[in-house]
């Protein structure tokens, strides 16, 4: 490992005596040709909360399928819990038997179902005569869970009517049924991914009252700040291979880190706002403004706002506050009752029967924030999800012709450093990141006039983050309107010209340029 | 044999391009990275996985084929065999489209056997019981398959019911439609005029058999390689998606109905003039073997997806099978074994193939 890599620092500190909850070494996994996996050691002591970072396609998410036993380890691998060898192939009744339990980041609840059936789905025990269910029982010890977690929560309420911070709760609850108190791992898989964010301290304080009590967290993210506000100890992946092996994070400062997940310094990100609106005025072709004017949906209440050719307009806020449904309303993609107008120059354009084809006639293109559900069909190849959209319109009644589709997909990787570069790639082979890279070229190639985006860089590493938001700004910089909905404080402070903040549906704040990350969070609140 | 396979490998071989990835184990080698002497060999090995997991089902027929004339050389290998086999089943194949229009987009029609049963019955009862003129009544049976696919569209597509239960309802209703107009009885006696139109000698074999090579050909062309293709795939894929990039989805899912319907009518029709008249009671048999060529389909040419020449291909291979194995003295009982084994085999290759893809 080359010179430059610091804190490359085994299992020194383990204290000497106790066996780690989890040890995980020499796990290596081959794909064909490709090491995914290279000799990776992970060690998780009692009671500790420890992070497992690392970029999209680091091999964070093969490690946590090697350990639930989705996939086998080339040979050599050892994983042990307790100091005791877990036999292999790992069988997933097996490790949940030895206390370690792994929830993924879609939680796996049972919509419909209550919060008892929920929790001890999976534990059921039947009565000694008959196979009767004893549901008072069941509730009684799904009660119980739940009292040991300090969390209030109506053990009969359907999991659908619970918010998503409760849910998040019940999965954990259910986790822990397999867990003897003060003792386990359990393993977080990109969980909190889905919460938003006014739920996380309570969620934290729950992790971290069950690490007090013995029982060993782990915490798979890509998310820095939250692994440094949480974790004891941290590993770090970088390309299938170890570059930081449980080292402390009071030693390591934000910067540290994210240098040793990237493997370079952070890309700076500026963006020269006054050039840009320069530009945008020059294309005179175009008017001035989009005007949003009473805009009404299931959540947002009566909007109306401007924005100028070449101008970034932030929105956030809490979660449901609106900003998080405007961008489905404007580009037809809403299919709740709906009202409102959306004029530029002389053309105006109702938003009640607004379809997505209508919207993108008159220019607007929404890039959802649901990917794998509204944004590319993960199962077929990267070229005809990108290009999708102008199929009709390049091929007229001919056949489709090739050439410029491989065109649109070399412009594609040029513009956000798609890798790898291989058009003929199912998009589901691709890491989250050049996915959500793939998606956004697919709507910057159709040349919108607005360009509404809805978290943009979720689940999004630090490298890819950076190529988004350079695409988004030259985006603008071309003389599109760009309204992105976002949650992430820094993203729009960094790229904005103006920021609004929601409140129940209206907007009740307006930022402008320059804005500090922490003023955005203070205003959301 | 030759007739249609050299086609099929042809337009596989340029179009195909964008699933050559999909073979996991050329994913994971990746041969395009190095086009180097090095690399050649595996790069070999990668081509041949490919092309046996595409053309798999060609070879097996083949060997298939080997198989019979030595096991019955008296019968197997004669033309009168060759025009059993390739004679005998466009009506399967335009049924089997029909159901490939539909499952292509996402959508199920267990009704397909019960539209053709129908059109079927319409034509003969129409041009002989009624007595309107031969040609009107022929229309009038298309048009008749095409209002059943509508109505299947409006109940799934417009009113959003489950699509399963819809056609499973429409298809015992349509029997019974059928039955009813039909008197429970078979109507015959279309005349031979109107049977040319199906049974016209070309080069030995009957003119429905290039209607069926035409109509696949014509299918699979604008799946592959039009606007419409395209977008159908998405349907089928993630409709969500679709619809977000602008397609009008409703269109497309309510349009494979209508589609699926006039291609039954067209199964029904040939159906009736080829034999001069039909017994409704008989239409259910022919549901299970268009399923089974369906799914088996998805094993050929373009794995993983539904396609029409992989679905053309299966016909004839099923059918080679059978034909055979009565002509080694199996009675008629061969053909459900056959059939019914092929949709379940073929399912479970499907999504074991299926399972492989997704899985990296």
């Amino acid at each position: 490992m080359s010179s430059d890599i610091q804190h490359v620092i085994t299992a020194d500190n383990v204290s000497s005596g106790t066996a780690p909850r989890l040890r995980m070494a020499h796990v290596s996994k081959t794909f064909g040709r490709n090491k995914v996996l290279d000799d990776v050691t992970l060690e998780i002591l009692p009671g500790e909360v420890h992070g497992l970072l690392g970029q999209n396609g680091s091999g964070k998410s093969t490690l946590i399928k090697v350990l639930s036993g989705l996939y086998s380890p080339d040979s050599g691998a050892e994983i042990e819990i307790d100091g005791v060898e877990l036999p292999q192939p790992i069988n997933p009744a097996g490790i949940s038997q030895r206390g370690l339990t792994i929830i993924h980041q879609s939680l796996g609840l049972i919509p419909g179902h209550s919060v008892t059936e929920n929790i001890r789905m999976g534990s059921l025990e039947r009565r000694r005569f008959g196979r009767f269910i004893d549901w008072k029982y069941e509730r009684a010890r799904a009660v119980e869970t739940l009292a040991d977690m300090q969390a209030d929560i109506d053990p009969d309420q359907l999991i659908d009517t619970l918010h998503i911070g409760q849910r998040a709760t019940v999965a954990i609850a259910r986790a822990l049924q397999v867990i003897v108190p003060g003792s386990g791992c359990l393993v977080l898989d990109e969980s909190t991914q889905s919460l938003p964010r006014e739920v996380l301290p309570e969620f934290y304080d729950t992790l971290r009252g069950l690490a007090k009590r013995g029982t060993s967290i782990a915490i798979v993210s890509h998310r820095l700040e939250e692994v440094l506000a949480l974790a004891d100890r941290v590993t770090v992946l970088r390309d299938g291979a170890v570059t930081a092996a449980g080292v402390s994070t009071k030693e390591m400062s934000e910067a540290q880190l994210s240098r040793q997940i990237l493997g370079r310094e952070l890309i700076s990100f500026t963006r020269d706002r006054s050039e840009s609106s320069a530009e945008a005025s020059a294309t005179e072709t175009l008017p001035e403004t989009i005007n949003l004017t009473d805009i009404t949906g299931a959540t947002v209440r009566g909007v109306s706002l401007t924005i100028a050719h070449g101008e970034i307009v932030g929105i956030t806020g809490a979660t449901e506050a609106g900003q998080d449904e405007l961008p489905y309303l404007i580009a037809g993609a809403s299919t709740e009752r709906r009202s409102g107008t959306i004029t530029r120059g002389k053309s105006a354009r109702s938003v009640a029967d607004l379809t997505v084809a209508d919207a993108l006639d008159s220019g607007i293109a929404l890039v959802p924030s649901d990917r794998a559900g509204q944004g590319l069909a993960v199962e077929l190849d990267a070229v005809s999800n990108l290009t999708l959209p102008r199929i009709t319109k390049r091929s007229g009644r001919g056949p489709l012709r090739s050439s410029w589709q491989r065109a649109e997909f070399e412009r594609a990787v040029e513009m956000l450093r798609i890798t790898p570069p291989d058009p003929e790639q199912l998009v589901t082979s691709y890491s989250g990141g050049n996915q959500q890279k793939i998606l956004l070229a697919k709507w910057l190639l159709h040349e919108p006039q607005l360009l509404v985006l809805h978290e943009p860089t979720q689940a999004v590493d630090v490298g890819a983050r950076a190529d988004i938001l350079h695409a988004i700004a030259a985006a603008a910089r071309g003389g599109a309107a760009v309204l992105l909905a976002s949650i992430e404080a820094q993203d729009l402070s960094l790229i904005c010209d103006r920021i609004l903040v929601f409140e129940a549906g209206r907007i009740v704040r307006e930022l402008h340029a320059p804005f500090a990350p922490d003023g955005i969070l203070s205003a959301v609140e | 044999m030759t007739a249609f396979t050299t086609p099929t490998e042809e337009k596989s071989m340029t179009t195909n391009v964008s699933s050559t990835k999909i073979d996991p184990s050329t994913t994971a080698t990746s041969p395009s990275q190095s086009p180097n002497s090095p690399a050649r060999d595996s790069a070999l090995v990668a081509l041949r996985k490919r092309l046996l997991s595409r053309y798999g089902i060609v070879l097996v027929w083949f060997l298939m084929a080997v198989f019979f004339s030595f096991a019955a050389p008296k019968t197997f290998l004669t033309f009168g065999t060759v025009q059993t086999i390739f004679g005998s089943q466009s009506t399967l194949v335009f049924l089997a489209m029909a159901a490939v229009a539909t499952f292509a987009v996402g959508e199920f029609d267990l009704s397909i056997a019960s539209i053709m049963g129908l059109s079927a019955t319409v034509l003969p009862v129409m041009a002989i019981n009624v007595g309107v003129p031969e040609w009107a009544a022929l229309l009038i049976a298309l048009v008749v398959g095409v209002l059943a696919g509508a109505a299947n569209g409006f109940i799934i597509v417009i009113l959003g019911i489950d699509p399963i239960v819809t056609t499973l309802g429409m298809s015992v209703l349509l029997l019974g439609i059928a039955q009813a107009i039909s008197n429970l009885v078979a109507v015959t006696g279309l005349s031979l005029q109107l049977s040319n139109l199906a049974v016209y000698n070309v080069a030995g074999l009957p003119l429905a058999f290039y209607y069926g090579i035409v109509i696949a050909v014509i299918f699979a062309i604008v799946l592959a390689f039009t606007p419409l293709g395209r977008h159908m795939r998405f349907v089928g894929a993630n409709r969500e998606v679709a619809r977000l990039s602008g397609i009008r989805v409703q269109r497309i899912r309510f349009g494979s109905y209508v589609f699926s319907g006039l291609s039954c009518g067209v199964a029904g029709v040939l159906l009736s003039v080829s034999v001069g008249g039909f017994d409704s009671s008989t239409s259910s048999a022919y549901l299970l073997p268009a399923l089974a060529a369906t799914f088996l389909g998805t094993a050929v040419v373009r794995p993983g997806t539904f396609n029409p020449i992989g679905t053309l291909v299966t016909i004839y291979f099923l059918v080679t099978g059978i034909v055979g194995l009565q002509l080694l003295g199996f009675s008629s009982w061969v053909s459900n074994v056959f059939y019914g084994a092929a949709l379940v085999v073929a399912v479970t290759v499907s999504t074991i193939a299926r399972k492989r893809i997704i899985r990296r």
